[in-house]
């Protein structure tokens, strides 16, 4: 059997007094959310640490109301949420194609969006590592993808809910030592696959938080990837607008899972706001959007063709929004 | 139907089912007794390395640590084929795959036993690696066992030739070919191997252990343990699938019991996935070289095949397979010209051995993908041709295999009708497809193993004061239903309910022999062994029921736990009327019944290989709907007709059938055994992709019922033939669909997006590409 190496658990009642056990933690700590990536990495034997702070009996980060969403909630808490889907219908089929309804069941929001970066060549076991080669994330000296690279990891970004919330304007709240802040979800990720993001160790996700007025954006979440349940994305693109009869008013787009953090791709958005969603801006923005990406040999399928997806995602992503009937043919029936 | 049966042919929840999903059944992993210890496994992390030396002293040292073994503890070779016996417990002078293994610990747990392994010292010398067949079919540096063909690492060469296979081809309309090439792929079953030993007070040794083949297990264990076979009892416990997976004797099996008999306490050894991966023995992976000869009607006039296949490091049934690669290849079409060339090669990678469809899949594939090619070239519909190929009921192979009953023309007629084929084919919009296969397996080998007179399954009955009938076997239940199959016949024949019999298969101390579930032999054998003993005890109780009512003992019928007279409807006793009768001054009534497959085939060398007392047919449509923007395949809709001979149990042959498709498509659709240099790189069920319910498609089950003159009440196997013509059928649908045809599997979406890119640029439009070139 695969065994979970040996921890301190601790099950703190508090986002200070999960705070105060990790600053005492010197000899290093995770944070355990529902466990489903985490203890998976421990059992592997990636990069562990000899204490773990269980966060699911702190209240404060199971609230959710009005487009606030605690960290610790589980994805299937969200999902049996009219209100919020009702608000918000894109994450219906976000979460629906989500890992799976066990999964969900225990997995939780900020796991999701903390949710580690995955490689070929990193999630293996010690056993496998010693036999293939260790890389740059799990104590070797350099990237396996990107042959040479000795300070940056190229794993990948495997999270489905953050680009969700990025393109939906949503907002992070992380309590630390130093009090609480407040930023931009699509501020939060920093480019690289062993970093990850902005948050410090000891900080963690109070809730996600969606403005009101997304509640009028139509946005739409591609995901590809071979099996409809249990899979990672392969590649996804999340999208949002808010249109203006044809007209796109505001745009924003994300291209998931093709790099280490999910892709802000601002510049692309803003070149088209102002057009008409015809099909020749839905081609020019699909174009655009597959131009951009630049997977790596990270996961199962080519890198070419997963950059190809990412001009199919993003063509069927705003198709869905203009209100076109959209059928992934995955699933054989209509979106 | 021409017999009437009470119990055949219904739909029988399998007896064991209910304590296994009650979860009351004793899996390997659920085997406990007091003071056991734990195991784990020191594996190599090298492809091909010389043993320089292993230091098992900080090991040995750590507390908690009872006991550490190598291979010097038990050097004699083993496997399941007695004419290649190349495997030992514990590497002794050389590794030769990444997962090889080279120590075993017993310690008080888990943890400390995998401490204590990476406290071994293992100083190695590397050798020259070898991942391909191309480098194994020539002499080489360093072959990887001492005993290959002419220095290279070449295990197995077949070559046969029937008829004149070149006239065939000059004599022929159209000769298509192809060159396919097939990525290994492992059975993915859901419990992982985990066994415990147990040293008995007696000085005996018990091993309980999920296997399919306790007869294989036993005699190789007693080999490598160096004690007589009396002295040592397999103990099979239920079975969390197997699928051929676990129908070798294993490394892990004899290193858990020498630590058993070093420390004198029980110990206990469970897999993670990643061992089950290492441990492998799926589908071979390899290249199939096909061309068939047609004359201008369409009709096969010759079959010229050659197949490569990477057997792994070692040799576990591949010579078996590297035959079935060729010879099944006789059915189910008349095959008047033959010749195939059959190569098995070692290489530096987990070892492939059989599964479901053993031999017979890949090299279907090749041959059915070539008859669509065909079938194109002749304009002729591909279940037309088909139909004018197939072998007749009750004949020969040109290779003396004896075919007796063969249900293949309703398994055609029936898919294609409850398909509506003729209204879809060539009907169909760019995208969508339609496509058929047939398949063809042996129903058990007529050959055993071991060259041997005994039976190839016995089967003893026991009944006594409480009428409950107590029937030993050692067939393995594996969760095919080979207890229900008994259970059935038992029950068919004495007239009783079916929770009269209770079936004792798993302890080889009271078992009579059987060789095991493999080749799909359990069904005919067993099925037959159990009616053959039930037939005894109903002559005994057909007597006593003479003597208490003075009717002809042959004049009795049995139903409804009642023997009736039926010349004299008014005479009837009761079942246990007769078994008190029968008991008097005689005590518990004793059957045995045994099958042993006729002599037969022909006298040329290998003329074993494939031989059959009966074998199975089928046809499959599979209708798929391929996404233009994207190249994924939805197989959408899939129907299976099987001629199993008589289904004993429909809902057991549908289960059967239904699995099959299952894993049919997830070979043709998704699943791989990727490696590294020799290192597998996907082994874990998130990166190795069994299909989804979502990929599943709509599945239709028709059962044909060509009542088998020597199969038990008719039947025949339906637990491996399914599969075959699974996978040809999704890749004729994809060519149908997009004209894309692929010449590998898994069928990659990349590639067929590649394809689909490739009609736009060269092309006014897909519709047009697709009328002028591929209907």
């Amino acid at each position: 059997m695969m065994i979970l190496p040996e921890f301190e658990l601790a099950r703190p009642r508090s986002v200070d007094e999960a705070i105060g056990v990790a600053r005492a933690a010197t000899d290093g700590f995770d944070y355990l959310g529902g466990g489903t990536d985490l203890l998976c990495n421990y059992k592997w034997g990636l990069n562990t640490n000899p204490t773990v702070i269980s966060l699911r009996h702190i209240g404060e980060l199971q609230r959710m109301a009005d487009g606030s969403v605690g960290g610790g909630v589980t994805l299937a808490a969200i999902e049996k949420d009219a209100d919020f889907l009702h608000d918000f219908p894109v994450f219906r089929r976000t979460l629906d194609r989500l890992a799976s309804p066990l999964i969900r069941q225990t997995g939780t929001l900020a796991g999701n969006i903390l949710v580690d970066t995955r490689c070929i060549w990193l999630n293996q076991s010690l056993f496998a590592r010693k036999a293939l080669g260790k890389c740059l994330k799990a104590d070797g000296p350099e990237c396996r993808v990107v042959k040479g690279s000795i300070d940056r990891c190229y794993a990948n970004y495997s999270g489905d809910m953050a680009p969700v919330f990025m393109v939906l304007g949503g907002t992070m709240r992380l309590a630390g030592p130093d009090g609480e802040r407040t930023l931009l979800l699509r501020d939060f990720f920093a480019l690289d696959g062993i970093r990850r993001n902005v948050k410090q160790k000891e900080e963690i996700i109070v809730s996600l938080d969606l403005p009101s007025d997304a509640k009028t954006l139509r946005a739409s979440y591609q995901k590809f990837r071979v099996r409809e349940a249990w899979d990672f994305p392969e590649l996804a693109v999340a999208a949002s607008a808010r249109m203006d009869g044809d007209r796109i008013e505001e745009l924003s787009l994300v291209a998931n899972a093709v790099a280490s953090i999910p892709l802000w791709m601002d510049e692309i958005a803003a070149k088209y706001r102002g057009e008409t969603l015809s099909d020749a801006t839905i081609d020019a923005i699909a174009e655009d959007m597959r131009k951009a990406a630049k997977p790596v040999k990270a996961t199962l399928l080519p890198p070419g063709y997963r950059k190809a997806m990412v001009g199919v995602m993003t063509a069927r992503a705003l198709r869905e929004i203009r209100g076109d009937v959209v059928t992934e043919k995955q699933s054989g029936e209509a979106a | 139907m021409t017999q009437e049966f009470t119990v055949v042919g219904s739909r029988q929840p399998l007896v064991d089912s209910w304590k296994k999903v009650t979860g009351q059944a004793v899996y390997g992993d659920d085997v406990r007794f007091p003071n056991t210890l734990y195991a784990r496994l020191l594996r190599s992390t090298l492809p091909h390395a010389k043993i320089l030396r292993i230091d098992a002293s900080r090991a040995e040292a750590l507390p908690g640590v009872r006991a550490v073994v190598t291979g010097a503890d038990a050097p004699a070779k083993f496997g399941v084929l007695p004419i290649s016996q190349d495997e030992e417990a514990l590497a002794t002078d050389k590794v030769r795959y990444v997962g090889d293994c080279v120590a075993a610990v017993a310690a008080d747990d888990e943890a400390t036993a995998a401490k204590a392994i990476e406290m071994i010292e293992v100083v190695y010398e590397k050798l020259p690696e070898y991942f391909t067949t191309d480098e194994g079919l020539v002499p080489v540096e360093e072959p990887i066992h001492e005993w290959t063909v002419d220095g290279s690492n070449t295990q197995k060469r077949v070559d046969q030739h029937f008829g004149d296979m070149d006239k065939a081809i000059a004599d022929a309309a159209v000769a298509p070919s192809g060159f396919f090439k097939f990525i290994g792929v492992g059975h993915a079953f859901t419990e992982p191997h985990a066994v415990t030993a147990v040293p008995e007070s007696d000085g005996r040794l018990s091993l309980y252990t999920p296997t399919q083949v306790p007869h294989y297990v036993h005699r190789a264990l007693a080999r490598v343990m160096d004690m007589p076979m009396h002295r040592v009892r397999i103990f099979r416990t239920a079975v969390g699938g197997g699928f051929g997976g676990k129908s070798d004797p294993f490394p892990h099996e004899m290193a858990t019991c020498l630590l058993a008999r070093k420390v004198q306490r029980p110990v206990r050894l469970t897999f993670d996935r990643e061992e089950i991966f290492l441990t492998n023995r799926g589908r071979h992976p390899g290249t199939v070289d096909v061309q068939i000869a047609f004359d201008k009607d369409g009709k096969i006039l010759g079959l010229d095949t050659t197949a490569i296949i990477d057997g792994g490091a070692f040799a576990s049934f591949g010579v078996v397979t590297t035959y079935y690669n060729g010879v099944l290849s006789q059915g189910p079409y008349k095959i008047p010209n033959f010749r195939y060339s059959g190569r098995r090669v070692y290489t530096n990678k987990a070892p492939c051995g059989a599964m479901r469809g053993h031999g017979a899949v890949n090299s279907r594939y090749g041959i059915e993908s070539v008859i669509d090619m065909a079938c194109e070239e002749l304009a002729i519909d591909p279940i037309e041709l088909r139909l004018k190929n197939v072998l007749e009921p009750y004949s020969k192979t040109t290779n003396e295999f004896r075919i007796t009953s063969n249900g293949i023309v309703e398994c055609l007629e029936r898919v294609r009708d409850e398909t509506d084929w003729i209204s879809k084919k060539g009907h169909l919009p760019f995208g969508k497809g339609i496509g058929v296969s047939c398949g063809f397996f042996i129903s058990g080998s007529a050959l055993p193993i071991h060259k041997t007179r005994t039976p190839q399954s016995t089967v003893h009955l026991q009944i006594d004061v409480d009428g409950g009938i107590t029937a030993h076997s050692q067939g393995a239940e594996i969760g095919q239903g080979s207890d229900t199959v008994i259970a059935i016949a038992v029950a068919e024949v004495l007239g009783v309910p079916m929770d009269f019999v209770r079936v004792r298969s798993a302890d080889s101390d009271t078992a009579p022999l059987d060789l095991g579930a493999y080749s799909s032999r359990g069904c005919f054998m067993i099925g037959n062994a159990a009616r053959e003993a039930a037939l005894v005890i109903r002559e005994k109780l057909s007597r006593a029921a003479g003597r208490l009512t003075g009717a002809d003992p042959n004049d009795f019928t049995f139903a409804d736990a009642t023997l009736n007279c039926a010349s004299d409807p008014s005479t009837h006793v009761s079942y246990f009327e007769a078994l008190t009768e029968a008991l008097a001054d005689n005590g518990a009534l004793i059957a045995k019944g045994w099958y042993q497959s006729p002599r037969m085939g022909g006298t040329f060398k290998g003329a074993g290989a494939g031989l059959a007392p009966a074998y199975s047919f089928n046809a499959c449509v599979a209708e798929v709907d391929v996404d233009l923007e994207t190249g994924l395949i939805k197989c959408t809709a899939m129907a299976l007709a099987h001629d199993c001979g008589r289904a004993l149990n429909r809902l057991a042959v549908e289960g059967q059938i239904e699995g099959c498709m299952h894993m049919g498509l997830g070979q043709a659709l998704l699943e791989e055994m990727r490696y590294d240099r020799g290192r597998i790189t996907n082994p874990n069920l998130l990166d190795y992709k069994v299909l989804s319910p979502f990929e599943t498609p709509a599945m239709k089950v028709i059962i044909v019922e060509s009542e088998d003159k020597e199969g038990p009440f008719g039947a025949k196997e339906a637990g491996e033939g399914p599969l075959i013509p699974v996978l040809p059928a999704l890749g004729n649908a994809v060519y149908n669909a997009v004209g894309y045809r692929s010449m590998e599997l898994p069928i990659r979406p990349e590639k067929v997006f590649d394809h689909i890119r490739r009609l736009r640029k060269t092309d006014a439009g897909l519709t047009k590409t697709w009328e002028q070139n591929v209907r």
